[in-house]
């Protein structure tokens, strides 16, 4: 059913289940375990649809390596309300590479405590959630009906993303969540603070306030966290009660880690014979869409980080500079050959999505100014390192060594020498902020996404990544509420 | 971009023919060795655009020692193996295009003008930036 909290009449709500968030993890949370015998108690700050006072409480402070002083991403690069940033996404979706799992030497704090195989199952459930097929282990090699730019080699490999149209979960599952017997959505219901026991190893309630005023707690038998990788840190850190550092904080790890997927719309170009590549595969109107990524071997040759290459067939035509060189490359490519194939007679831009290796001073903190509830805001320093945009630019470069080598195009490179940073954003995919680790000296989270040291607090969401590959992670974020359904499942059915 | 530079082809040859006629009564075209003149060859089916000039003109700031039409002409011919003489169209073409790749193969390769090109490429703009 759904409930607005100011219309509670009780101080104390009483589940079994409190999940605090509703969007792509929370909801997924909600929905799996519905008509599971449990009493669940979903929380979402908003309402049904968008209002800018609610979207206000997460203002922020935040700056960074390619953010400017005061920026408004907090602000801007998430909804809050009822369905979260699934309201807005644009439907990527990927189930991180097996790579992305391990601990690779030359990436520091990479990789995760399990490998992917753990989250096959679930990304075959994620897979269902945001309407898409399975993904399964062999298609992005089985995909060779279209012609790539780049065929597959030691190098690079052609990979595949698959487009939800994209799933509006609020449209999607709100409905038969309001419908169930089992669950209670409360809107515009603003978590303020989780309460600890006095030796800080339970939670025993959270506590709600509306905007208008009215407060009361909920007490469950377990609680998630699903707020997105800004807020989940929030939380946790303005939950000092117990915890001076805040909860889960006993290592200084809370909000720390924080990253993004750099995106660089103008990484570079390719020129190539018109007719080499399959411009639908790349296209981003189909139900895939295909992207040029260097391969495991390449990454580890030359210490990259994983990314995605996009062409960009829907470019303005070329620059002058662009057709004559690619004019001069036709020249000397189609000498000799007895059948022309003019290497300058097709264009596109490159479209460069990559990961962001994990750094400890790219961090989430809690700002000395407080929202409307009284709470204080966050705030962001996203810090990349030069590592991060090298990678990039090497990348862009071995991918016009292997054009050249394999005479099926060149590349231009995008990444100036000078000024490296210019044109690099954020994709708003907020992860790290919490990261997983089966070490409480190294992560927020255990593989199971419960909270070190606190029996029945788990998170959900990006913020448990400690690694994030280069794909869009809503697809990951689901997969993980399924398997943390899975869990609380069998935890609950325990008592 | 689908459409080349039109009339560059066309004029091109005549250029071609025009040096080539030209050239028979110039000095250095009569000294020149038979790999200078097949280098020279190759250099004039270098689209000879503004852009080219410039790339082959940032690539002699990068490499001043060999900004020299000789010097670039003999390190061609070494590397192309413009030898014997009597090396056809297609042959000088041929090799050229097996270079290149041989050169990305390697990474023998640098960035000028954000383009990633072969060595080889580089010196034929650099030698059509250089010829009169």
């Amino acid at each position: 059913m759904l409930v607005r909290a100011n219309d509670v009449d009780t101080q104390t709500v009483r589940s079994d289940l409190c999940i605090i968030g509703a969007g792509a993890a929370g909801l997924t949370v909600a929905h799996t375990l519905r008509r599971s015998g449990f009493d669940i108690c979903l929380l979402e700050s908003g309402d049904l649809t968008y209002a800018p006072d609610i979207q206000q409480l997460y203002g922020g402070a935040a700056d960074g390596t390619v953010l400017p002083p005061n920026s408004p991403y907090l602000s801007q690069s998430r909804l809050r309300y009822f369905g979260g940033s699934t309201n807005h996404w644009a439907g990527y979706c990927r189930p991180l590479d097996d790579l992305d799992f391990r601990t690779r030497p030359w990436v520091p704090n990479s990789g995760w405590p399990y490998r992917k195989a753990t989250l096959s199952k679930y990304y075959d459930g994620a897979a269902a959630i945001v309407q898409i097929p399975s993904f399964d282990e062999g298609e992005d090699a089985q995909r060779q009906h279209t012609e790539p730019l780049v065929r597959d080699s030691d190098a690079f490999v052609t990979k595949q993303f698959h487009m939800s149209p994209p799933t509006r979960f609020a449209e999607r599952y709100g409905q038969a969540l309001a419908d169930a017997s089992d669950v209670s959505v409360y809107l515009g219901a603003n978590v303020v603070c989780i309460e600890a026991n006095e030796a800080g190893t339970r939670i025993d309630r959270v506590r709600v306030a509306t905007l208008s005023g009215r407060r009361f707690d909920v007490e469950s038998r377990r609680y998630v966290l699903a707020t997105g990788g800004i807020e989940n840190a929030r939380l946790l850190l303005i939950s000092d009660g117990v915890h001076r550092a805040g909860l889960g904080n006993d290592r200084d790890l809370v909000g720390r880690y924080f990253m993004e997927h750099p995106h660089v719309r103008n990484a570079g170009a390719v020129v190539m014979p018109r007719g080499l590549a399959d411009r639908a595969a790349y296209s981003r109107r189909g139900p895939r869409r295909a992207v040029i990524c260097p391969s495991e071997a390449l990454q580890r040759k030359h210490r990259l980080l994983n990314s995605s290459i996009m062409l960009e067939f829907d470019m303005p035509p070329p620059p002058p500079a662009v057709r004559h060189v690619a004019n001069m490359l036709r020249d000397l490519d189609t000498l000799g050959r007895n059948q022309r194939r003019d290497i300058g007679s097709a264009w596109s831009g490159c479209f460069v999505r990559a990961e962001q290796s994990p750094n400890r001073e790219s961090r989430v903190t809690l700002a000395s100014e407080r929202d409307a509830m009284g709470i204080r805001r966050s705030r962001l320093e996203w810090k990349m390192t030069p590592a991060d945009i090298e990678s990039i630019r090497r990348t862009m470069e071995l991918l016009g060594i292997e054009l050249g080598s394999s005479g099926r195009g060149r590349a231009r490179q995008g990444i100036q020498a000078l000024s490296p940073w210019e044109g690099v954003e954020g994709g708003d995919h907020h992860m790290g902020t919490t990261r997983m680790s089966d070490s409480p000296t190294e992560g927020v989270v255990n593989s199971d996404c419960q909270v070190h040291g606190v029996a029945n607090l788990y998170v959900a969401g990006s913020s448990v990544f400690p690694t994030a590959g280069f794909a869009n992670p809503t697809l990951t974020i689901v997969a993980l509420a399924v398997k943390l359904a899975d869990h609380l499942r069998d935890e609950l059915r325990d008592g | 971009m689908d459409k080349p530079l039109l009339d560059r082809r066309a004029l091109l040859k005549m250029g071609l023919a025009a040096s080539g006629v030209l050239g028979v009564g110039a000095t250095w075209w009569h000294h020149a060795s038979m790999e200078n003149r097949l280098v020279l060859r190759l250099a004039g089916w270098v689209a000879r655009s503004e852009d080219v000039t410039t790339i082959g003109q940032a690539y002699l700031e990068r490499q001043p020692e060999e900004a020299h039409r000789d010097t670039l002409t003999r390190l061609l011919a070494r590397d192309l193996s413009l030898f014997p003489y009597g090396v056809s169209d297609d042959e000088l073409r041929q090799r050229s295009r097996a270079k290149i790749a041989s050169d990305f193969a390697d990474a023998n390769t640098l960035t000028v003008q954000g383009w990633i090109l072969s060595r080889t490429e580089l010196r034929l703009c650099a030698l059509a930036a250089l010829l009169p």
